[in-house]
């Protein structure tokens, strides 16, 4: 190699085309990702966090948060599943059930398509499998199939997420903090966790999830949590983020504070949280992945 | 100095003699290498109180500044710009000028952008510490702080290639190219991460893009290659015979700015697929690059192995070599979609960095200093602190690396078979075994550091002797003055 400027050309060559293809072209396409018009619901999604909630996020990157938990759930690749929405022929559609499910015999599958609708007949099953289902279903005209998606894997089965995040759950964020080990639990979705099963099974029950209630329980669960983790979960390795919190005098203090058990908190005093502690707060609770997309469906696929 | 004296020793094409040339760098090249071992030496007591914090929560955790989610970010990034970059630095200022055996002209502009380097450390640092952290892996210090650093490593780059440009062999040897090369890059990469990651941010998840292409980048190309061209430097230079393959390493060094820069953004993410396959399977390739370092490495200490082994410096630089090597080969296995899934999220991680920060990074550089320090500041390093930092470091990182890929295992185990909790807690005895390792290493650091300090203190005294000082000041009542 003798040629300075051969060796800086394809030196040049080399940046350029790594820079062009993981930097430029990622982020422009991902620059281009708008928020979903859900044509059923005509809702929305993902919205721009409210301005407590995005004051949370910079105290969730400045408190350094990210070094213990991540906020990306993860899932297998998609599965699928057939179910019967409309039967019209009983016998025609017990017949291609037997073809598609060979575990049946004609009397189970006339059961099957029998039963109250709808009927699931397949799940967890390739694309091509469930395709092929409802062709022979459907071959009689007048029985009708819909495809359902199944959303497995680690993360699912654990309770944190109904389905993998993407990259348009996060377009709003700024102070992204993904994170990368997990020391504690993901918090994609700790927004719709609740917190007696903070760690634990889950299922996401979107309309009952959000009551004025239960959304202040919660509240008091993380901010009791975050005074004293161990208080609200005795295992927890996560250190206590007491001076995001202060501790007036019982008799001083008229607003809300902290509800504690006993043993762990202040004598004769209240804990009162500071705008941080309630801005975190707001932020977690702001944090639910959890709507149809068409690049990661969920069930029940409408 | 008059004008022909200058134009004769510095725009000359003649090859400047060795003393000459060590002279010229002397100063820049002694800050920065005492200098990053401060920062390996803080970087590993930061290391070990986040350590201790993971295992025992409240241990600090009332100090808001102290508190784990600081510590460990702090440490790591000072790990990575104090010391890996820092050492970069000083293997690229000595390396390139004496491989183009070229003077440095105005060392005093090196050594001031060497103090800028630093200043622009202990700023980070601070941010960290007062919450200005970004959030971001191997990206995690405030703006503040990177700019700061962009300056004194652009003025370290100019004086790259000023020194590049006037060497006096038209052949380039690998060591001047790969050191070259990596100095534009990381102006490139550095300024691309400054700007889509402050101050015009991208959209989203395109800013973990953004990041993980950039430590992608910093660890194979930037440090990567500046540890590659040391060991290709030295290896040859103690066995006492030439590389075994100038094409192997050409071969090797396009192969990594080729593949190696587009890995790294690999495993189960939230990004579109085409880009995690994409990286994955550029991941895969690097596997060529890695079978000709080792070829060419082995090939050259071949038959003369307890030499290098018996040099205390060419003991560092081949462990060192080892390390890259593990190193590279963990990072093509975790590259595997199925191997990323398995080890993502767990301590897993953690032990791979510490492989490389210590392991490559630590003990490559190490030896490097073994080697240039004495000469440049011509005083001797007892062989006795070479080999206690070796042992040190050395069994530190065993017992660190072992115990967090088992802890990362442990946890691994747990995800998959018991409640969260429970593989968290499966993991915290291996933690309080990597501790220990993290404290040996932190002796280990403090040896180094006290070698470099002392040879540095060595050279300070014998260029600025205090007695001379003391003699030149006119005693009161004396009559004549200062010795001529």
């Amino acid at each position: 190699m003798r040629n300075g400027g051969t060796i800086v050309l394809f030196g040049l060559i080399a940046l350029l085309l790594s820079w062009g293809a993981m930097v430029v072209a990622p982020v422009s396409q991902l620059g281009q990702l708008s928020p979903h018009l859900d044509e059923v619901s005509g809702s929305l999604y993902p919205l721009d966090r409210p301005g407590m909630a995005k004051k949370g996020a910079e105290v969730y990157r400045s408190l350094g948060c990210a070094e213990c938990h991540t906020r990306y759930a993860t899932q297998d690749n998609l599965r699928y599943g057939a179910q019967l929405i409309k039967v019209t022929d009983t016998n025609a559609a017990a017949k291609a059930i037997t073809a598609v499910r060979p575990d049946l015999t004609l009397e189970q599958a006339k059961i099957l398509a029998s039963s109250e609708l709808p009927a699931q007949i397949l799940e967890n099953a390739g694309h091509v499998e469930v395709e092929r289902a409802k062709a022979l279903i459907e071959a009689t005209l007048t029985n009708k199939v819909s495809f359902t998606v199944n959303n497995n894997g680690q993360d699912i089965e654990r309770g944190w997420g109904v389905r993998q995040t993407v990259s348009r759950d996060y377009i709003y964020d700024n102070a992204l903090a993904l994170g990368t080990l997990r020391v504690g639990p993901d918090l994609a979705n700790i927004g719709s966790r609740d917190p007696k099963n903070f760690v634990g099974a889950w299922s996401h029950i979107a309309a009952a999830t959000n009551t004025v209630g239960r959304l202040n329980e919660r509240r008091q669960w993380h901010l009791a949590h975050l005074y004293h983790p161990q208080s609200k979960s005795p295992r927890s390795s996560m250190p206590s983020y007491k001076f995001l919190f202060k501790e007036v005098d019982a008799g001083l203090h008229k607003g809300p504070s902290v509800e504690l058990p006993s043993r762990f908190a202040p004598a004769g005093k209240v804990v009162v949280p500071t705008v941080q502690a309630n801005a975190l707060v707001e932020w977690m609770l702001s944090q639910k992945p959890d709507q149809n997309l068409p690049e990661m469906p969920v069930q029940p696929m409408l | 100095m008059n004008d022909d004296d200058s134009f004769e020793k510095y725009y000359s094409t003649a090859a400047a003699p060795v003393d000459d040339v060590e002279k010229s760098v002397r100063w820049p090249v002694v800050h920065s290498a005492a200098a990053s071992a401060f920062w390996l030496f803080v970087g590993s007591a930061l290391s070990l109180v986040a350590g201790l914090q993971v295992v025992y929560p409240s241990f600090l955790a009332d100090c808001p500044c102290l508190n784990y989610g600081h510590t460990k970010t702090a440490a790591w990034n000072i790990l990575l710009y104090g010391f890996a970059l820092q050492m970069v630095i000083t293997v690229l200022i000595y390396l390139v000028h004496r491989r183009s055996q070229t003077r440095m002209r105005h060392p005093i502009t090196s050594f001031a952008a060497s103090k800028i380097w630093n200043l622009g450390v202990f700023l980070g640092a601070i941010g960290i510490f007062m919450g200005d952290a970004t959030g971001h892996a191997y990206f995690g210090m405030p703006a503040y702080a990177y700019g700061t650093m962009s300056v004194a490593f652009f003025w370290i780059t100019v004086k790259t290639l000023v020194a590049l440009h006037y060497r006096t062999e038209r052949e380039f040897y690998i060591s001047q190219v790969h050191l070259g090369a990596g100095a534009i890059w990381f102006m490139w990469m550095l300024s691309t991460a400054l700007v889509l990651l402050h101050s015009q941010p991208a959209t989203g998840v395109a800013q973990l893009v953004v990041s993980k292409w950039y430590a992608a980048n910093l660890f194979q190309i930037v440090i990567g290659g500046a540890g590659l061209s040391t060991i290709y430097y030295y290896l040859p230079q103690i066995a006492g015979r030439p590389l075994f393959s100038k094409q192997y390493a050409f071969t090797a060094f396009w192969c990594l700015i080729f593949f190696g820069s587009w890995t790294g953004i690999s495993g189960n993410l939230p990004l579109p697929a085409w880009v995690t396959g994409l990286s994955s399977a550029f991941g895969i390739l690097l596997i060529v690059p890695l079978l000709l370092v080792v070829i060419n490495v082995w090939k050259t200490i071949e038959g003369n192995f307890s030499e290098v082994w018996n040099n205390a410096g060419g003991r560092f630089i081949l462990a060192g070599t080892v390390c890259y090597t593990f190193w590279m080969l963990q990072g093509i296995i975790g590259g595997l979609t199925t191997f990323s899934g398995l080890y993502q999220f767990t301590h897993y991680t953690t032990a791979v960095d510490t492989l490389f920060v210590y392991g490559f990074v630590g003990l490559t550089f190490m030896g490097a200093c073994f080697r240039l320090m004495p000469r440049l500041t011509e005083h001797g390093i007892s062989r006795e602190t070479a080999k206690i930092t070796f042992a040190l470091v050395g069994l530190g990182l065993l017992v660190s690396f072992v115990a967090l890929r088992e802890a990362g295992i442990q946890q691994n185990i747990g995800f998959e078979d018991s409640d969260f909790m429970t593989s968290v807690l499966s993991a915290r005895v291996y933690l309080q075994v990597a501790n220990i390792g993290t404290l040996i290493l932190l002796v280990g650091s403090g040896f180094f550091l006290f070698g470099m300090l002392k040879l540095t203190f060595d050279l300070l005294a014998k260029e600025f002797p205090l007695d001379k000082w003391v003699q030149d000041e006119p005693l009161a009542g004396e009559t004549g003055g200062a010795q001529e």
